[in-house]
Formats: C-alpha cells, sequence, structure tokens
C-alpha cells in the first residue's frame, strides 16, 4: 500500500546522539545553577537592605543609643550612638554622601528596586535556561527510545482516485454480502462477539484504537474473502490491541516507533495485507494531528479506525471535505445515529485507508526548535490519546 | 614516504592553529570578563548619578581617597561621575569591538582547523587504502 518511496524515516537518534543531548542539557544545568547562586546572592542583600531600613527608621527614635562598638576584629567595647539622624550614605564608586536618617530611608528602597529589578529579569534568564533544559533532555530522551522522525510527501491527486476506488468497491462488498449472506450472518455474529469483547477491553485500557484499523484494512485488500480474515483480523487485532496499548503508555513516541517498525510486531499475527495496512494506519495516526488545520489532508487518515476517532473528533470540519466521508463519519461515527448495520459502514471505511495510505501527508513528527518541542509532546500524546475515543465509537454504532 | 611528512606537517601545523585557537579563546573569555567588570561599575555609576541628581544643592558629598573622605562639591561630583560613565562606556564599545574582531578570528581559526583535520583524514585514509 504505502510506496517505500513515499516518505523517509529517520531515527532522532541519528541526528542527535542521545549523549550529546545529555551533555548539552547538563551544561545548562549548570548555568542554572551558577544563576541560581547569583539570585540567591542579590537576596541576601535585599534581606539586608530590609533589615538596613529597619534600623535606620529606629535610629531617629531616640537621641541616642547604647552600643557595642566593635574595635578592630576581635574587640568590641560599649559606646553610645549619637547624632542619630545623621547618616553617612555610600553612593557607589566611593562617594558618600550625608542624609538624614529619612533621606537614607528613602535611599535604601530605591537600591531596593533596583535589586528586586535586578532579580526579577534573573528570574527570567533561569526559566529560560529551564526551558532549554528540558528541551535538551527531552531531546535525549526521545533518541534513546529510538523515536523516528518520519517524513512524507503529501500528493494531492491521489486522495480524488482513492476514493474512487472506495467507492467501487463498497457496492462490490455489499453485494458479495448480500451473495454470502449465510456466511456473513455467521461472521457478523462473531465479529459483533468479538467487538463487544474488543469493546470491553478498551473500557478498560481506554487506548487501542489502532487495533481496528487492522480489521477494517484486511477486508480492503481481500474484498471478497473480507470476512474470514475480518474474523482473523480480529482476533489478532485484540493481541496486537493490547501490545499497542502498553506501548503507547510506556511513552509518547511509540506510536511513531509502531508505525516505522510496525510490520515487525505486527507481522506475526496478521496476514500480510493487514500489517502494511496498520503500518499505514499508524502513520496517519500520528499525523493527522498536525495538519488538523486543514481537514482534507486529514480525511484520509481518518477513514481507518483510529482515524476516525479524529473525524469524530473535528468531525465538523472534515464533513465538508465529501460526501464519502460523512458517510463514514456518520456511519462510523460515534455519532450514534448513523447506520446501525455495523459491518456495512466498516467495509466501506477500509478501502479508504489505502488511500489514506498513499495520501499521508508529510509529517515530521519531531520538531527540533526549542518551543515546538512542547508542542509535538501535545500532539504526540493527542495521538496517543485518540485511540480511546474509537470505542465510544464503536459503541455508538453498535448501539 | 613524503605522504608521511606531510602528515607530520599537517599535524604540526594542526597542532599551532590548534594552540592558537586556544589562545583567542582564552583572550575572549578575559575580555568577557573584563566586560562584565565594566558593565558592573557602569551600572554603579549610573545608580549614583541617579542619587546625586536627587541630592540637594547643599549636600555635602564626598570622596573617599585612601582611607580619608575627601569633601567634594556637589557638581564636582556630578561631572565627575558623568566622565566615569562616559569613560566606561567608550571603554565597553572598545570592548565589543575587540571581542568582535576575536570572535572572527576564532572561527577563521576554527574553520582552518577543520580542513586540517579533513585533509589529514582523507591522507590517512588515503594511506590505509593503499
Amino acid at each position: 500500500m504505502e510506496p517505500p518511496a513515499k516518505g523517509t524515516v529517520t531515527p532522532l537518534a541519528s541526528l542527535f546522539s542521545e549523549e550529546e543531548a545529555r551533555k548539552a542539557a547538563s551544561y545548562v544545568e549548570e548555568k542554572i545553577g551558577e544563576k541560581r547562586v547569583e539570585m540567591n546572592r542579590l537576596q541576601q542583600f535585599v534581606d539586608e537592605n530590609d533589615n538596613l531600613i529597619n534600623l535606620v527608621k529606629k535610629l531617629p527614635d531616640q537621641l541616642h543609643h547604647n552600643v557595642m562598638v566593635p574595635f578592630g576584629k576581635m574587640a568590641f567595647f560599649p559606646g553610645r550612638l549619637i547624632h542619630t539622624n545623621e547618616c553617612l550614605v555610600l553612593l557607589g564608586e566611593n562617594y558618600y554622601t550625608d542624609r538624614s536618617s529619612k533621606q537614607t530611608v528613602d535611599f535604601l528602597k530605591r537600591r531596593d528596586k533596583t535589586l528586586q529589578s535586578q532579580i526579577h529579569s534573573l528570574k527570567a534568564e533561569i526559566e529560560d535556561f529551564q526551558t532549554e533544559a528540558s528541551f535538551f533532555a527531552t531531546t535525549a530522551s526521545e533518541a534513546a527510545e529510538g523515536l523516528v522522525e518520519i517524513r512524507e510527501e503529501y500528493v494531492e491527486e491521489d486522495s480524488s482516485a482513492p476514493v474512487i476506488q472506495s467507492s467501487e468497491r463498497e457496492p462490490s462488498n455489499i453485494s458479495g454480502g448480500e451473495a454470502e449472506e449465510e456466511l456473513e450472518d455467521d461472521d457478523f455474529a462473531r465479529i459483533m462477539s468479538r467487538l463487544n469483547e474488543l469493546e470491553m477491553e478498551e473500557e478498560q485500557e481506554g487506548e487501542d484504537g489502532g487495533d481496528r484499523g487492522e480489521e477494517h484494512d484486511s477486508p480492503i485488500e481481500i474484498l471478497e474473502e473480507s470476512q474470514h480474515d475480518l474474523v482473523k483480523g480480529i482476533r489478532g487485532e485484540t493481541d496486537c490491541g493490547r501490545i499497542e496499548y502498553g506501548k503507547q503508555e510506556t511513552t509518547i513516541s511509540v506510536p511513531m516507533k509502531t508505525s516505522g517498525h510496525s510490520s515487525s510486531i505486527r507481522e506475526p499475527r496478521v496476514s500480510e495485507p493487514r500489517v502494511k495496512a496498520k503500518v499505514i494506519q499508524v502513520l496517519p495516526e500520528t499525523h493527522p494531528h498536525k495538519d488538523l488545520d486543514d481537514p482534507l489532508n486529514c480525511i484520509g487518515p481518518m477513514s481507518q479506525y483510529l482515524p476516525k476517532g479524529d473525524q469524530s473528533r473535528s468531525a465538523t470540519a472534515q464533513q465538508n471535505a465529501g460526501t464519502w466521508r460523512d458517510f463514514q463519519a456518520t456511519a462510523a461515527i460515534s455519532t450514534a445515529k448513523a447506520k446501525t448495520n455495523v459491518l456495512g459502514p466498516q467495509k466501506i471505511e477500509k478501502p479508504e485507508p489505502e488511500f489514506d495510505s498513499t495520501k499521508a501527508f508529510t509529517g515530521s513528527i519531531v520538531e527540533h526548535a526549542h518551543i515546538q518541542e512542547t508542542s509535538t509532546h501535545s500532539h504526540t500524546q493527542s495521538s496517543v490519546s485518540q485511540p480511546s475515543k474509537p470505542v465510544s465509537r464503536f459503541k455508538a454504532q453498535r448501539r | 614516504m613524503s605522504s608521511s611528512t606531510a602528515v607530520r606537517d599537517l599535524q604540526k601545523d594542526l597542532e599551532n592553529k590548534a594552540n592558537d585557537l586556544g589562545k583567542i579563546q582564552k583572550d575572549i573569555g578575559k575580555n568577557h570578563q573584563l566586560r562584565k567588570k565594566y558593565t558592573i561599575q557602569l551600572g554603579e555609576n549610573e545608580l549614583v548619578l541617579k542619587e546625586l541628581d536627587l541630592l540637594e544643592e547643599d549636600a555635602n558629598v564626598y570622596k573617599l581617597i585612601g582611607p580619608v573622605l575627601v569633601k567634594q562639591d556637589l557638581a564636582e561630583a556630578n561631572a565627575n561621575v558623568r566622565k566615569r560613565i562616559e569613560y566606561i562606556s567608550a571603554e565597553l564599545k572598545r570592548l565589543d569591538a575587540i571581542l568582535q574582531d576575536m570572535e572572527e578570528k576564532q572561527n577563521n581559526k576554527r574553520e582552518t582547523i577543520m580542513k586540517l583535520q579533513q585533509r589529514l583524514q582523507s591522507i590517512q585514509a588515503g594511506k590505509a587504502k593503499a
């Protein structure tokens, strides 16, 4: 399904070695430490200044104060502070001036202000460094996890052709279903029971959308035989579902991983066509979020199960895209109103994944820019969280 | 034989260049510190100037010279501080120019060193093949 030339998969680790990223992170951490020390020093100044202000405020309250006068380093002797309203204030740069207590307090307050502004700027700097450090740290961890960057050209022409294909197949599927009604019924029952199980699982686990895509994909490839495959697929799905789920949980980046290496993971369980489909599925999964802005892009992927979740989410935008999609959306999406016959819509949907896969747009999962870093995370996370949605859809369908 | 001498020459060259680069980097570091010092002084002087401006005309202003406080005219002190600020600003500018110059040099050196390294590697690779 997916022409190999379509995109490139670059392991993030090849772009930045984990070590380098860690080094950078530690370097930045060091800098943060330095700044912290500086800030502590300033904070100390501020505290001292506050104390001094209090003292100078109190001094003129009495005509004289009895104090211990330091004499050299070691010795003190009793003395008395007179002229309590006169201070010799160091302005800086060895300039001194005579001031009254009140004036001194004013001066000290001005100094306090400058100190505060310095602390403020230091805080901002530290924050800056912290984001930098966290960026490096995440880059390092991502590189360590084997996160890959997937770039794929988005070819618009592909979308139209596949759509036609899918629509053509649709009828065929249905007709086939009629011919083999008995078979289908059997299959239906099995599938439905399987689906129920799946649903339960999903409810428990919350995320497992990827599997379903498989199920539907298989039919696409093997049109008529799809039912058998479907059943198989479903079984395979459950397994995959669990596995996938686990992966997703462990790391955000996992989805991408799966997309990259999914074949290896899934192959054993599922027949080949499905494997491919899965791979494709996963890709759209991750990408659509990036390109969510333009619904058209996303539509392709959405046809698949997971993607459907997208659709349901952003259904309004995507519905514009085309009647076919609309149909899909209504049928498969969580909006339960849609068609009740589960198989029909699902089958129909299956064809789409193909074109989706081909259609898939460029999505670089990993962005290296600072700010984007965080955003990517959110993207990936969202992709992870997606799978949970399909469940609801499914339920809706059945009802 | 000739290639090995060439390699040796290149290595020597590389060493020299690396030393130069190290020196420049040290200079840059020193310059940075100096700059920092001047910046702090500038800040302090500006604070003083602000305070002096706030003083009333008949205020007593002293300057600590060595162990003694010398009484100064307010106007005089003000002028002195202004001059000092001017001087420091000029100095900062000068340092900036020097710093830029040195950074340029540093980059050039780095490039030449990279080139040297590449040449060395290619020669060594050629030798290994042969």
